[in-house]
């Protein structure tokens, strides 16, 4: 995996390539001065400034680039960091371009200074006077050799020669003294070292010289020393000789030797200097110039290490105080010194330390309220009795789920409204609801009243207690429904009622039927004329008397008495067509046919499992009740539907007559016994109805038609759990309007 | 000030026009007897920097670089050793003469003129034992040669320039022959 460059670089290793560079740039400042000690690794060392320098560079600008993304992307601390930067690299830069424009304006005025035209004017004059001298030497020496040519001339025996040439070498002194043909070939010569086997021979130069008669005379530098060399063509005595050559070699005398080298090599050096004026300066120049880039470099490089390392805490301690803001109080920097910055990030780790503790804390008693919260929740969600709670303005605070089932009302959107608003929009609300500001009128604490509402479910009964809370937080008002116990402890004391007068009149009555039917078997054939007609008419009223208590006695007693349900299997259909059946086919005078039925059965009711025998009775007792319910002779009808409520896989039955319907305010009693419009009955059909209904777990209703008549609805289950069959349960008989 | 900054283009482009280069003329390598005998011509064109530098009196190294290769015949030849050989002009002001010193082996000349002092250091006749090396007639050598002015002999100031500046770039082309062995020739 490739680290980035900034990562790659840690500060050790930037600080010795710091360290190596400005040795290098030490080096490169020695070697540029002439005849330095490191002179030879000039270029080398040039090269690595160079390549640091790029690395530097290279090193600076992804710090840069890195740093101006930061900047760009608004990165807490870039911003003091890039500042920072900025100043540094200006405060290190001015002073170092001011000094480097100086140093350069110094250096090259410097070097230029070493020049001076007196001193050019010295060593030119020195060297002239040099060669001029050494010329006097020459010309003398030339002199001395033309002699010698003029006495070889004449002499042509080799070994005259040889010898003449040992005289005159030795007679001047010369180190070498040689003849020589035209052609190069040596004919004699004379050496002053006896080791030297051949002479010192010209080169083709000066014997191309010499062949055309000219002299040569040259002073040549030898590593001993400076040497005159003098060729001067020989001509012969006749015409006939050939053309020879005299060269003799002189060694200069020390003395002037040491002079001349002297003056030679300070003419020389200066020549050299002068020459190299120009790539000096260069050289000197660029040096500086490499060393003050490096400088610049180094003190950025110093500078973003410094600037991110010093805004490192700033930086951090925005990171955290942002993670504050945004809830994370668990924050802790490092504490990585012991200045201002340092004491600022401790306490910063102190603060935030204090707001987490105080927020688990909160936090604790957050939950813990919550828990209560919900636990008081749980209970009111799960109380029978519904609880209202009201704030000190009496505006509606909680409610519980009881508290909707009893008054069939959502309060949901209903929170947070008053009392006076809450009566506006539920009017039959008013007796609940001012119990609340009787409550908070009063001076007592607690209030304790049984109300009745009229809900759109019908006539409710509540038993309500409201209770003000403590600290004027407002109040509580809790309310059972009683409706059904009530309506059960009504219907038991009736109950109880009609068994008490079955027993007691059912049993008198079978006597005094008794006693009627001896009376008239025993004198109505005694009897003559009114008399007998009298006792016949009287005793057939007590039996029809009788008849008629004792039928009242058995419907109280179907009443009263809990029957054993005994449940099959049966189709309802049939049961309803053989009742309808059986009340077509009775042809009593008071009941004649104007009575109709229309019955709308649906073929897909399902088998249901009730008990047969009861469920004819309910069906009798509503036939009976709609026939009653008009007057007699007046054509009628009844229309009795059934169908399956699939969903609740329950059975409805309805039923709806045509007569005049049920009496204002008869609708919410229909169901109690005795509560009865009609002149004849005993007014426990319907309550019989809804015993029988409720025995069967189902529901039944009563309802005037809007176009007239009575409706009665009836749902029974088409399946009875075992458990509930032989139990009679609270029916959920409601009537509506 | 400002042209210094400037004095590399300045000096490429005003010896451009007196380009000069080394060039080896001719040349002949014989091995007789364990001795490697070397003889060449060396054109040596000294451009207008570097003859105005030893005039200057600054002196010219001239190099000469030579190696001795072992021919084969899949692979690249395998080079068996390698020789440099120094020559220096410079310029004795006081006599007004051109020294060629060869400092290997040590020699000493001086002449009137620039061009017969380049000339003289251009001859080479060398002879050295290579007996070491112990070359056989199975093989095949060849001898490369090359010429070039030494820069890191210049003066420290004057070396950035004769890098940058091509009329110093005055180094021949290896030249290369094939190494003779006459006894064996003329055995043959």
């Amino acid at each position: 995996m490739i680290k980035p460059v900034h990562k790659l670089v840690s500060p050790a290793s930037a600080a010795i390539l710091c360290v190596l560079l400005l040795a290098a740039s030490f080096l490169l400042t020695i070697t540029t001065q002439l005849g330095a000690l490191f002179g030879g690794y000039y270029t080398a060392l040039l090269i690595v400034n160079v390549i640091g320098i790029v690395l530097l560079s290279g090193f600076i600008l992804a710090a840069l680039i890195r740093l101006w993304r930061e900047f760009k992307e608004r990165t807490l601390g870039s911003r003091l960091t890039f500042r920072f930067l900025m100043t540094s690299i200006l405060l290190a830069a001015l002073p170092l371009i001011v000094m480097y424009y100086f140093a350069v304006q110094f250096l090259s005025k410097g070097i230029d200074s070493w020049f001076d035209v007196r001193i050019e004017q010295a060593l030119d004059d020195a060297l002239l006077l040099g060669r001029s001298s050494i010329e006097a030497i020459k010309t003398d020496l030339i002199e001395e050799v033309e002699r010698h040519a003029l006495t070889l001339s004449s002499v042509t025996d080799q070994l005259d020669i040889v010898r003449l040439l040992d005289e005159l070498r030795e007679a001047g002194q010369y180190s070498e003294m040689s003849l020589y043909s035209i052609n190069g070939g040596i004919i004699a010569s004379s050496s002053a070292d006896a080791l030297t086997l051949l002479p010192d021979a010209p080169d083709a130069s000066v014997w191309s010289k010499v062949r055309q008669g000219q002299r040569f005379s040259a002073l040549e530098p030898q590593p001993s020393g400076l040497r005159l060399r003098v060729v001067i063509p020989v001509y012969g005595v006749r015409i006939s000789d050939a053309l020879r050559a005299l060269q003799i070699l002189q060694p200069m005398p020390i003395r002037y030797s040491q002079l001349g080298e002297s003056v030679q090599l300070a003419s020389a050096e200066y020549d050299k200097l002068q020459y190299l004026r120009g790539p000096l300066k260069f050289s000197f120049v660029l040096t500086l110039g490499l060393v003050s880039l490096m400088t610049l470099l180094m003190a950025i490089w110093i500078g973003i290490f410094f600037a991110r390392r010093m805004f490192a805490p700033l930086r951090e301690l925005a990171e955290g105080t942002r993670a504050v803001a945004q809830g994370n109080y668990e924050t802790q920097l490092p504490v990585t010194s012991t200045d201002e910055l340092g004491v600022l990030v401790a306490s910063f780790n102190d603060m935030t330390s204090q707001i987490n503790r105080v927020q688990t804390q909160v936090k604790t008693s957050q939950r813990e309220t919550e828990n209560q919260r919900a636990y008081l929740e749980t209970v009111l969600s799960h109380l029978s009795s519904g609880v209202l709670s009201f704030d000190a303005e009496l505006n509606l605070r909680t409610y519980n789920n009881a508290a909707e089932q009893i008054l069939n009302v959502s309060f949901a959107s209903l929170k947070n409204t008053s009392t006076g608003h809450l009566v506006d929009r539920l009017e039959w609300t008013e007796p609940l609801l001012g119990l609340v500001t009787k409550l908070e009128q009063s001076e007592r604490t607690e209030l304790q009243e049984e109300i009745q509402v009229f809900a759109a479910s019908g006539r409710k009964t509540l038993i309500c207690r409201a209770t003000k809370l403590s600290q004027d937080q407002g109040l509580v008002l809790v309310f059972d429904d009683a409706t059904e116990l009530i309506r059960a402890q009504r219907d038991a004391a009736w109950g109880e009622v009609a068994r008490r007068l079955a027993h007691e009149i059912k049993n008198p009555l079978t006597p005094i039927a008794l006693s009627a039917e001896r009376i008239r078997h025993k004198y109505l054939h005694k009897l003559e004329g009114d008399n007998k007609e009298t006792l016949d008419r009287a005793t057939r009223t007590i039996a029809q008397q009788v008849d008629a208590m004792k039928e009242m006695v058995n419907a109280f007693s179907s009443y009263a008495q809990p029957v054993k349900m005994q449940f099959t299997l049966f189709d309802l259909n049939q049961l309803v067509r053989d009742v309808v059946e059986l009340h077509r086919a009775d042809k009593t005078p008071q009941k004649k046919s104007v009575f109709e039925f229309n019955l709308t059965l649906d073929d897909d009711l399902p088998i249901i499992n009730a008990d047969p025998n009861r469920l004819r009775q309910v069906l009798n007792n509503l036939i009976i009740n709609a026939r009653d319910a008009q007057g007699a002779g007046e054509k009628t009808s009844l229309t009795i539907e059934s169908r399956h409520r699939q969903a609740e896989n329950e059975i409805e039955l309805r039923f709806i007559d045509a007569g005049p319907g049920f009496e204002p305010g008869m609708i919410e009693r229909v169901f109690e016994p005795y509560a009865t419009s009609k002149e004849k009955g005993t007014g426990l059909g319907l309550a019989i109805v809804r015993r029988i209904v409720d025995e069967h777990t189902g529901l039944v209703r009563v309802s005037n038609v809007a176009s007239g008549g009575a409706k009665v609805l009836i749902r029974l289950p088409v399946n009875r759990a075992s458990d509930l069959v032989d139990n009679v349960c609270v029916g959920r008989a409601t009537g509506s309007n | 000030m400002f042209r210094l900054a400037f004095l590399p283009l300045i000096l490429a482009l005003t010896s451009l026009s007196a380009r000069a280069d080394f060039v080896i003329t001719s040349g002949t390598a014989q091995h007789v007897n364990g001795f490697l005998t070397l003889s060449a011509t060396l054109n040596l064109e000294l451009g207008n920097d570097a003859s105005e530098a030893i005039n200057s009196g600054i002196p010219l190294l001239i190099a000469v670089q030579i190696r001795l290769y072992k021919k084969r015949n899949y692979v690249w030849d395998q080079q068996l050793a390698q020789w440099r050989i120094n020559r220096e002009i410079s310029f004795h002001a006081l006599s007004g003469r051109y020294i060629v010193r060869s400092l290997t082996p040590g020699k000493f000349d001086s002449f009137e003129t620039l061009s017969e002092a380049a000339t003289a250091a251009g001859r080479l006749s060398l002879h050295w034992d290579i007996s070491a090396l112990e070359l056989t007639t199975k093989h095949k050598y060849d001898l490369s040669l090359r010429v070039f002015p030494d820069f890191e002999a210049l003066p420290a100031p004057l070396r950035l320039a004769a890098y940058l500046t091509p009329t110093w770039h005055l180094g021949s082309d290896w030249e290369r022959w094939h190494l003779g062995f006459p006894q064996a020739e003329a055995v043959q």
